[in-house]
This record gives structure tokens, sequence and C-alpha cells, in this order.
């Protein structure tokens, strides 16, 4: 290719504006604000929130969708714009038009930004102010993440579960700590999340708004079990919660009078420790699958590390996961129940899978 | 001021005159240049080869390839890699090659402190390994304590091989900001010089603020795993939010670190394909700067669920709202650089372009996350990580693909094959945004990050991701390709192939070892497309038209 000339009167045959541009401008000036109208209605990103919080949360994101779909059209339908209209033609060795800037529209592309992230500020203010307004007759309920477990304990009825329930359309306070490395407590459809971290409390405010089960999914990388540590939050009407809690303390008077049989404790102990969320047990109506299921678990521990007994690899496996990693198998278990668990639980436990045959 | 150290000889030279020349410490910017992009996409080969077993792994919901602590090592170095072993120091080989060309200069300011920077960085990069093969550290490149004292030893290694890191990053922002601020040739004002110098100059002046602060942190990372210190965990009177504080206060502003240079070069590349000057200039250099300074005031929105004190989520929510805008002046003075231009749709004009595509999106998402309330749905999960790589991928390996389509004809004098770098832009483009965008998605139906299985109903958004990275994989292999080829047999390229001002392009391609054989004449910025005449080969004085531009 040659260039007789590299320079030429600029500009001689680009129109910098022209009415194909002030069309173009117009053409994408409407779609941006059409498809960030449509697109903030719809939202098509989120399936409806069930709690309160999330429902503003959800009117702000959409409003989020909005306005950047409008911005996203605006540069990406200039930039098509410009690579169809400007492209060079093949002979073409004319440079383009000298423009090097143009006041007026230089302040008008930074002030015109700056004042919708400001608004943007101030309703995101506003909602956040009112997601968090405490209602005078919150419950209160105690989260402790853990490594890769979650527990919860009502100090209203000195209850602790490893699922959560909360009545419906009743604000729940839920007042967060870990203990022991940092983990996140989230609710993807309740779109609620506050970290869990040691020797802090942190908080965050639940009303939900349909009943039914959702997900509670650790947001925080916490080590190996990381993407295993989930439980669930059940939402059910006041009556039907209070039925449930009378059910959990009833069970617990009754265990506390007298010594349940060593199978209703070994079903209890399993569920109580969270070996239900990980292996599956039909006896205990258990269907966690990160670890191996633990049906017949009796018949076939004292083939799996030679020279130990069924007991002793049972034991084993519980205060001492490492040793011995089942193949195909994360190892994920959680490394801390021989601080966590008493002794007779231990026993009682050990017993109990030593019994399904 | 040129190191004359003697050429040649013993473990210290001057200028790469033979291949041997790159393997040892040799004081010219051109030298350290290649090494650090060498080295660099080396890493980025590593990177992305845990990329591609991350992605294997989430194909599916319950794949047993990598699970629990090797996942966990795996996501950690690859991020690692390729925001500390990637595109840092590509950037910093980019700039160290380029930047005393254009700004006119016969070398860095301090040649050989130059060299020590880069040969920091390859213990640092070398650690960084050794880490990996003694089991890796697991806690996540954001490294939160208490996990992360309690992690294996790979830990310590991995905050080791940062503090080398850490130290060649501080030695060559000082060197740039004396090179640029003395060094430039006479007749080049502050408003002469290049914007990816002002960008360059920015960046420094944020590692020269910041990383210090990451040094500090690392090392009471390292006194608590050694000495068992408590500074983050609460049994000893410690705080995991202090770690989060720390490391934020650096790794906010390393984001710019990251996509700055980018910026740099966006606005060299464009002006150059488009043939027209940068439009706004002193807006651009301008923003650069404000960003430098805003973008240390923004670091908490990374903590807006932590815990930290309810009322400061506020002013780190606006601060973080309103560092958009400069970022958004930039883009568009863009459009209207390209806007009446006479374009050139070359591969790194492509690259350019898709820049200016994708950075938007990863900008448009950053808003989404600024906003407290919004965040609290999406922190830490699948979102943030579609908005990063739309920022570091879209954004910065954008550019530095961009810049090295631009410069590899002067670095090595030859030419790469056009029809090679469009099909590797085109597969990077579709592999990029078929990895990337099923991410946000993802993310708000509930995908938390740094998990190895998820629920069954997130599985088609995930093997859409892991087919785009199988993409973005094959597409490295033409660019390797065209660059190996090239080296050898690809057309010579002449002084000044892109027919562009700029003083870098008034020298022989590759430069003579002292750069300017005679001092170079400034005539005005390097954006003067349509209003002079390109100057000659020589740098001596203006040619007759014609001269110019060999192809
Ligand atoms: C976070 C998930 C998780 C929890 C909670 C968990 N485990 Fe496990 N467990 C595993 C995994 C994964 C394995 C297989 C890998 C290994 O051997 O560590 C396993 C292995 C075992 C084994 C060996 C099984 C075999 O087939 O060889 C036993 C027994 C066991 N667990 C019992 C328990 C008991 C009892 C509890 C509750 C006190 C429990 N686990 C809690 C994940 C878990
Ligand atoms: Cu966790
Ligand atoms: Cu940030």
């Amino acid at each position: 290719m040659s260039h007789p000339t590299n320079h030429r009167p600029a500009g001689s045959n680009v129109p910098v504006f022209d009415n194909t541009g002030k069309m173009a401008a117009i053409i994408i000036g409407v779609t941006a604000v059409v498809a960030g109208s449509v697109m903030g209605a719809a939202n098509p990103f989120l399936s409806n929130a069930t709690s309160s919080q999330g429902a503003q949360i959800d009117t702000l994101f959409s409003l989020f969708v909005g306005i950047a779909t409008a911005i996203f059209i605006i540069v990406q339908g200039f930039l098509l714009f410009s690579i169809v209209r400007f492209a060079r033609a093949p002979e073409d060795e004319e440079d383009g038009v000298p423009l090097r800037g143009n006041t007026k529209l230089e302040v008008f592309w930074t002030a015109v930004p700056a004042l919708i992230v400001v608004i943007l500020s101030v309703l995101s203010y506003r909602v956040l102010a009112d997601i968090e307004r405490p209602h005078p007759d919150q419950m209160v309920v105690e989260v402790t993440g853990r490594q890769y477990a979650w527990e919860f304990y009502y100090p209203d009825y000195d209850l602790k579960t490893a699922e959560l329930h909360i009545p419906l359309g009743r604000q729940v306070l839920l007042k967060i700590t870990s203990a022991d490395v940092n983990h996140a407590f989230w609710v993807p459809q309740m779109r609620i999340k506050k970290d869990a971290v040691g020797g802090k409390i942190t908080t965050v405010n639940i009303t939900a708004t349909a009943p039914g089960v959702y997900p509670i999914v650790c947001a925080e990388l916490c080590g190996a079990g990381h993407a295993v540590m989930r439980s669930q939050v059940v939402v059910e009407a006041e009556p039907t919660f209070q039925i449930w809690v009378q059910a959990q303390l009833g069970a617990k008077q009754r265990a506390a009078a007298m010594p349940p049989d060593p199978k209703t404790l070994g079903r209890q102990l399993y569920n109580q420790y969270g070996c239900n969320a990980c292996h599956k047990l039909a006896d205990a109506a258990a269907v966690g699958v990160v670890g191996p299921a633990l049906d017949g678990i009796g018949s076939r521990a004292a083939d799996i590390v030679p020279g130990q007994s069924a007991e002793e690899y049972i034991r084993t496996a519980i205060i001492r996961p490492m040793d011995f990693i089942t193949p195909n198998y994360p190892p994920v278990m959680p490394g801390d129940y021989a601080q966590r668990m008493s002794q007779a639980d231990l026993e009682a436990l050990v017993q109990y899978l030593l019994e399904q045959k | 001021m040129t190191a004359d150290t003697v050429v040649g000889t013993g473990l210290v030279r001057h200028g790469g005159r033979k291949f041997s020349d790159y393997l040892i410490f040799n004081t010219d910017h051109k030298v350290i240049g290649i090494q650090y992009l060498v080295l660099a996409f080396v890493f980025f080969l590593f990177g992305g080869a845990l990329a591609g077993l991350i992605r294997a792994q989430l194909a599916t919901p319950d794949a047993q390839l990598l699970t629990g602590s090797s996942y966990n090592v795996t996501l950690t170095l690859h991020g690692t890699v390729m925001i500390f072993l990637w595109i840092i120091p590509a950037f910093v080989g980019a700039a160290n090659y380029v930047v005393p060309l254009m700004i006119g200069a016969n070398d860095m300011a301090f040649p050989r402190l130059n060299a020590v920077s880069f040969w920091l960085l390859v213990p640092g990069g070398l650690l960084m390994l050794v880490s990996f093969a003694v089991g890796g550290a697991e806690s996540g490149w954001t490294a939160y304590p208490p996990l992360s004292v309690t992690t294996p030893i790979g830990q310590t290694l991995w905050a080791l091989a940062l503090q080398f890191i850490g130290f060649s990053s501080i030695f060559g922002a000082i060197n740039f900001l004396v090179t640029i601020f003395n060094l430039r040739a006479p007749g080049m004002g502050l408003t002469q010089m290049p914007l990816l110098a002002w960008a360059v100059a920015a960046t420094s002046i944020i590692i020269l603020l910041g990383t210090p602060v990451l040094s500090g942190a690392l090392l009471m990372l390292i006194l608590q795993r050694w000495l068992g210190a408590q500074f983050f965990t609460p049994a000893g009177g410690g705080n995991p939010l202090l770690w989060q504080n720390l490391f934020w206060f650096y790794s906010h502003p390393a984001v710019y670190i990251m996509i700055l240079p980018g910026f740099g070069i966006i606005s060299e590349v464009l002006p150059i394909f488009a043939r027209k000057p940068i439009f706004g200039y002193k807006l651009i250099a301008f923003s650069s700067m404000a960003i430098a300074v805003f973008g240390f005031l923004v670091w908490a929105h990374h903590m807006f669920t932590s815990g930290m004190d309810p009322f400061l989520r506020v002013p780190f929510m606006v601060t973080s709202m309103i560092i958009a805008v400069p970022t958004g002046v930039k883009i568009f003075s863009w459009l209207a650089t390209i806007w009446a231009g006479k374009l050139r749709f070359t591969t790194s004009m492509m690259f350019g372009l898709a820049f200016i595509s994708m950075f938007v999106i990863g900008g448009l998402s950053g808003i989404f996350l600024a906003s407290v309330p919004i965040d609290i749905h999406v922190q830490d999960t699948y979102f943030v990580v579609a908005h990063l790589h739309y920022v570091l991928f879209g954004g910065s390996v954008m550019s530095i693909f961009a810049g090295l389509y631009l410069w590899f004809p002067k670095i090595t004098g030859r030419m790469l094959d056009e029809r090679l770098g469009r099909l590797h832009f085109w597969l990077t483009f579709m592999g990029f945004n078929l990895t990337f965008f099923p991410q946000h998605l993802a993310g708000l139906q509930g995908m938390p990050r740094r998990v190895y299985t998820y629920p069954p109903e997130l599985w088609a958004l995930n093997l859409l991701s892991s087919i785009g990275a199988f993409l973005m994989a094959i597409a490295v292999l033409p660019f390797l390709y065209n660059a190996l080829r090239s080296l050898v047999a690809g057309k010579v390229a002449g002084p000044n192939p892109w027919r562009a001002f700029g003083l870098e392009w008034t020298v022989s391609s590759p430069p003579p070892v002292h750069n300017f054989p005679t001092p170079p004449v400034v005539e005005g910025d390097p954006y003067g497309y349509g209003e002079r005449p390109l100057p000659g080969t020589t740098g001596v004085a203006a040619p007759a038209p014609g001269m110019a531009g060999g192809e």
C-alpha cells in the first residue's frame, strides 16, 4: 500500500454531525429510553423475593436494571453506529476530522452521570434505612456458623435447631456470629446476606412474605466444605410455627425426663450434629448427598480399613475424619466433632451407626 | 541518563543483542519490558489452565475432578496468578518498553533498579509455584483470616511470594514516576505527554500509596502464622475485619492499578486507527488522576455485609458511586474519538473497541455493587465474579492484547498476521461473553462464589460458562502460533507501520539500544491526526509528505 501523502486537509468528506448522525442519535436515545423502561419494569433477572426486605431490594434493583440498560444501549449504540458509519473505505488514506474536544459536551457527560449516581445513592440509602428499621415485636434468633453447618438458637424458647423456622409476616432479628472462621449467612430468595464473624455479632432483619422452604447458603469461603455448608429456612404461618416450637420443646423435655431408647437417641443426635446434612440415612430420614450414605454402615465398616474393627472405624471416622478419606468423596467432613461432642453422645452415635445393618 | 554498564560482559548487561541478553540481569528498559511480558504471558497460560480446571469441575453440578481443598487451592492460585503475575506485570512490561520511547527518553531513570524490580518478580513467581507444590493456599486471593491463619504452610509461602511481588511493584512505581516527570524530551510539556504516560503516572502513585499497606498486612499475617501473633483472631484480642480493611485499602485501588494502564493503551490505540486526535485530552488525563485519589476512598464497599460500622456504609456507597463518573467520562471521550474518524479495523483496534464495549458492562455492574441494598444480595456471589471478569478480562486483558498487537511490530520489527489476529479476537470475544455473561444470572439466582458444587437448577448457566471457557482456551492457540511465526517470518514492519504519531514510531523497529541516536523533536502531543504532517523516521526534522509510513 502506498501513501502518496499522509496528510490531507482533514474532514473534507466526513461531516461531523450530519443528518444521519442526528438520526442515529435520536434512534439510539429513544431505544435506550424504551428498552430501559421495559427492562426496568420486567426485571427478568430475579424471581419474586420472599421477604419484605427482599421486595424492596428488588424494586431498587429493577430501577438500576432500567438505568443500566439505557446506558448500555447508548454506549453500544454509538459504538456500533460509528463502526458501521465511519469505517474507512479501502483506498481512503485521509485522516478523520481533528476534533479535540467540546467543552459543553464534556461538561454534559460529566454532570449527567454525576447526577444519576447521586440520585441512585439517595434512593439506595432510603431503601437501606427502611429494610434495617427494627419492628417493635421482633423475634430474635441467634445464628452460629461453624465449619460447615449452621446452628439456630431461639432465646425465647431456649431451643436449638439445625434448620431455621420463622413465622410468616413477623420480623425476625438474626444475631449472627461464627464459632470459627468467617461465614456469610445468605438466603438468596429473601435477598438477605450477612457475614458471620468470630467475636462479633452482626444483625439482619427478615420478614418473610411467602410460606415455603428456602435454602440457606454460606457465601463466604470458609474452607474445604464451604460449598456444602447449607441449611434451610422454613417459613410457616404463626400457628404452625407455634406448633413446631411446642413439638421441639416437647421432644426436648421428653429427652431430658427419661433417656430415650438408644435408637431414638441415635436418630436425634444424628440430626442434632448435622450428620443428616451430608449423609443419607433412611432410618433417620436423612437425605444429604455430600458424604457416603450411611445405610448399612454397620455391616461394612469392619472391612474398610484393615486392622480396624467396625466400631473403631466409625468412631475414627467421626472424631478424626482425615485419617481415612472414603474414595471419591471430598475431604469436607467437619474435623471438630471430638471437641463438640460429649463422650456419651459420641458413644451413643457410634452404637446407633453400628446397628445400621 | 543512560546506564552505560559495560555491554555484554559478566552478569550485568545492557541491551538485547542476542538471546542470552534476555535471560540475565539486563538494564535496558526494552529488554526488561520483554522479560516482563514473556514471564507474565507464561503465567497467563498457567492461570488460564487453572481456570480451565475450575470450569471443568463446574461444567456439571456434582463433578469430582476438584473438590474441597483442592478446588479452593485452584481458585486461590488462579486469582492470585492472574492479578499479580499476569495483569499487573504485563502492564509493567508494556509500559517499561514503550513509555521511555514515547516520552523520548533513552531509558528509565534508574535502569538498575528497573532490573531489580523484574528480578524480584521472578522469586515471587517461583515461590507462588512452590506454595502450590506444597499444598497451596486455600483461602482465596483475598486470604481472609481466620481461615487464612488456619490453613497449611502453602499460605505462608503465598504471603512471602506476594511480598516479593509487592516490592517489585513499589520499585517499579518510583522508577516510572521519576522517568515520566524528569526524562521527557525537551519540548514535551505535561500536556504533550501521551495519555499512557499519564495513566502510568497515576498507577504509580496508587502503587506507592497502596502497596506498602498490603506489605504491612501480609507481614502481620506471616507473624500471626509463624509466631502466633493474634492480629486477626478474636480469641487473642484481634479482629478479623482489620485484615479486610487493610487488604481492601490496597486491593480496591489495585483494581485501578490493573485498569488505568489499560485506559492509557486504549487512548493510544483509538486515535491511531481512527485517524483522529484523542477527544478531551485534558479531561482524560485529569480523570486518571481523580481516580488515583478517589480510588483510596471506596475500599469498604467490599465490606458492606461484613458487619462494619453501619453508618459508614453510606459515605462509602456515595464515593463508590461517584468514582464511576471519571470512568464514564473516559468512555464518552473514546466514543467521541472514533466519531467522524476513518476507522481501520486492525486486530489492535478490534480489541480496543471490544474493550469499550465490555468494560462498560463491568462498570455498570459495579454501580449495582456500590449500592448497599443490592450488594447485600449479590456480594460474594457469581454476580461479583462476572463483574470482576468484565473489568479485568473485558477491560484489562482486552487492552493488553490491543497493546500487544499495536506494539508487536515496534518490539520485534515484524508484523503479526492480521487474519490469525482476527481469529484470536473473535474466539476470545465470543468465548469471553459466553463464559461470563451467564455468571451474572447464576449469582442473582443464588450461586455463591468459590464453590465446587451447586444445585442442579444452575446447571445450564454453568455449562454455558464452561463452553465459553473452552473457546477462550482455544483462542490462545492462534495468538501463540501467530506470535512465534511472525517473529521469524512476519512481514518486516519498518519504523512506523501504522503511520502513527508518537516518538516511539520515529525510531527503527526494534529501536536502537539507546533509543534516540539524536534527541527527538517534539512537535505537539502524539495525537496530531488531521492536523499536522507525520514526522519522519529519523526523529530529526519533519519530512516531506510521503516519506513516512512504509507498509
Ligand atoms: C459437611 C458434610 C459432612 C458432615 C456434616 C458429616 N460428614 Fe461424615 N463424611 C462426609 C464426607 C464427605 C465423607 C467422606 C470423605 C471422608 O471420608 O472424609 C464422610 C465420611 C463419613 C464416614 C465414613 C463413611 C464410609 O462410608 O466409609 C462416617 C462413618 C461418617 N462420615 C459419619 C458422620 C457422622 C456420624 C456425622 C455427624 C456427627 C458426620 N459424618 C457429619 C461429610 C460429612
Ligand atoms: Cu461457611
Ligand atoms: Cu473495590
